[in-house]
This record gives C-alpha cells, sequence and structure tokens, in this order.
C-alpha cells in the first residue's frame, strides 16, 4: 500500500507519509502500529539522492530529528584523521548508516534531538540525557549497536543489543523521556540551535 | 592497593594527584546539555578509552617537569579537565605514567587511565568508568598556578 509512492520527493530529508486518516496495521514484529511499512532506508537517502522506500504516518514521521541528524552524521564522517589530536578516525560508513536507520526507527516527530559524537574509532554515539534519566545508541566501527538507558531515578533499564523487542523498548522510553522535556522544557530544540 | 599490578594502577601515585584530561571544543560534539534543564555537560566520547587507555596528563609529572596548563591544553580548541586520581580508583580503574614519546614538549606528563587485566574495558563498565569521571570532572583555567 503505497500510498505515497508517486509523491515521492526526491530530497532525502522529506520521506514520504501517509495521513493519519489512513489506517495503519500493526506491526508484527514490535506489537505497536506505527509502521504502515517498515522504514528501510538506505544510504543513497543519507547520501542526499534519495530516502529509499520509507512510508509512515505523517503523524509518526521522524522527520525533523532526521533533518537534524543527517548533516550532523555526514560532519562525523567526513572528519579529517586525527581529528581530535589523539589519532581519531572520522566514523565508518557502517557506523552513520546504521546509526541513521537506528534513528528512524525509534523516533518519531516527538522526539527529541540526541547529541551525537564520534568515538575516534569509527563509531558513533547517540545521547540523551534528562537529569538522572539517560538514553544511549552507540553503534561501532563495523554497524554493531548497543542500547543503553536509565530510568528518572538513574536505574538501568535496557543495556542490551539491538533486535525488535529492545527496539520497542527503546521507542519507549524515547517516548517518554521526549514528552517529559516538551512539557518541562518546551523550549528544548534552542539547545540544537548551532 | 598491594594487590594491584603496577602496569594498571601505579600504586605509588597518590589518590591526591590530579589527571588532566583534554576534550575537544571545537568541532563541539563534547559540549552537550541537559536536554531537561539546559544545563551544560560533557558528552562521554569526550572521555574516550583508546586501546591503550584513556589517554591523560598527571600532575605530579607536570609539577616535576616545570610544565604549564597552557602548554598541556595546547590551544584555545581544548578545554581542560581535572579528576583527581582517588577518583578514578573508586571507578575500579587505574593510572599509569605512560611518556609519548612522539611529543617531545609534553609527551613526559602523559599518563593513562587502564583497567584491570583489559586496559579498555568493555562497554558496560567502560561507561560507568567515563560517566563517573564526568561527573568528577573540574574545568580548569589554564591561566591558574600549577
Amino acid at each position: 500500500m503505497l500510498h505515497g509512492a508517486s509523491s515521492r520527493r526526491s530530497d532525502a530529508l522529506h520521506p514520504t507519509v501517509i495521513p493519519d486518516d489512513v489506517d495503519c496495521p500493526e506491526d508484527a514484529s514490535s506489537g505497536v502500529g506505527y509502521w504502515l511499512v517498515r522504514t528501510s532506508p538506505n544510504y543513497s537517502g543519507l547520501l542526499g539522492s534519495g530516502y529509499g522506500s520509507g512510508v509512515r504516518r505523517a503523524k509518526d514521521s521522524p522527520y525533523e530529528l532526521v533533518r537534524y541528524a543527517q548533516p550532523r552524521l555526514h560532519a562525523l564522517r567526513n572528519l579529517r584523521s586525527n581529528w581530535d589530536g589523539e589519532g581519531g578516525e572520522a566514523a565508518t560508513t557502517d557506523a552513520i548508516i546504521a546509526m541513521d536507520e537506528i534513528l528512524k526507527k525509534v523516533a518519531d516527530r516527538r522526539t527529541v534531538f540526541p547529541y551525537l559524537s564520534p568515538d575516534g574509532e569509527g563509531g558513533v554515539l547517540a545521547e540523551w540525557h534528562a537529569k538522572e534519566q539517560k538514553i544511549e545508541i552507540e553503534v561501532d566501527a563495523v554497524g554493531e549497536a548497543n542500547f543503553y538507558a536509565t530510568d528518572q531515578a538513574g536505574k538501568t533499564v535496557l543495556e542490551d543489543g539491538v533486535n525488535p523487542t529492545t527496539e520497542w523498548k527503546l521507542r519507549r522510553l524515547l517516548l517518554d523521556l521526549s514528552a517529559r522535556v516538551d512539557r518541562e522544557n518546551p523550549t528544548w530544540r534552542d539547545l540544537f540551535a548551532r | 592497593m598491594e594487590s594491584i599490578p603496577p602496569e594498571w594502577n601505579d600504586p605509588n601515585i597518590s589518590d591526591e594527584d590530579w589527571i588532566y584530561r583534554r576534550v575537544l571544543n571545537r568541532p563541539d560534539f563534547f559540549t552537550q546539555s541537559d536536554v531537561l534543564t539546559g544545563e551544560p555537560r560533557i558528552g562521554r566520547n569526550a572521555f574516550k578509552f583508546d586501546s591503550d587507555g584513556m589517554s591523560v596528563y598527571r600532575h605530579g609529572l607536570i609539577v616535576e617537569h616545570r610544565l604549564t596548563l597552557a602548554q598541556i591544553r595546547r590551544n584555545s580548541g581544548y578545554f581542560l579537565y581535572k579528576v583527581a586520581v582517588g577518583t578514578v580508583r573508586k571507578l575500579s580503574a587505574g593510572v599509569v605514567d605512560d611518556p609519548d614519546t612522539d611529543d617531545p614538549v609534553i609527551g613526559i606528563a602523559h599518563a593513562s587511565v587502564r583497567c584491570e587485566l583489559v586496559i579498555k574495558p568493555p562497554p558496560a563498565q567502560r561507561r560507568v568508568i567515563q560517566e563517573g569521571l564526568i561527573a568528577a570532572a573540574q574545568l580548569v583555567l589554564v591561566n591558574e598556578p600549577v
């Protein structure tokens, strides 16, 4: 049911979206109904020549976060060698693709932006800190990812690799964190305006 | 401390000594904010481990070799943070002197934060150490006396 296929924009930052009044079937792997068709962005999307086959409901589109994250991921991939004066390497293409795909899977229009940083060995880290509550997505140089999260008391509630269950958990945790941040710090976007 | 092998935690280095960690401020990957409070914080990768440990400079060596904190920071593209060696040890890590022979100016004051057996710990342990160091890190003004 590719309603948006004919109107898909070439801009990588504009995924095809489905109007809110279109029924959205349950996602078999996660038990939640946020996917119409599981987004499968490809690297050409990240490079700007197309977004892949991503089709999502308008209200769930992570467009804003993707627009924030993609140029930053580009920058991490294009770091010069020894960018930190300690032999740091740029993020690898595998790491960038993996992070991009995960962000698109676990984020939606409500998601607070993450801070993205290189690990100096080809990997990338996405971090959200809200007092004691933390969420991290850590991707290494070969694209292997791990999730980590704490609750508002700082207790670890997620520490695992990527699978449908942990993706669903991470999505819920991000939604909770984002709702809290949006409620208590509605101007949070100002933190990223640089 | 007797049971700790010196190659990852030198018992001759005092808990009261300090380590200095340079943190890149441009680009600003590591200059972050708490998304709830807006308070500035340091990104976790600012205290990253390399294969031979986390690169730091030790206060005792800086004094011994008459170096300055401005030299340790190198230039305005970095912030300089300090953490007590005792704090490192409370996080189950250690400090060893690790001269950087490629750096004839300040390499003599170089040290490394390492962990027992692994030097670079696995992700979960690494996270605890990095977060602990970040929580304890104090920003250093380079014109203050050593």
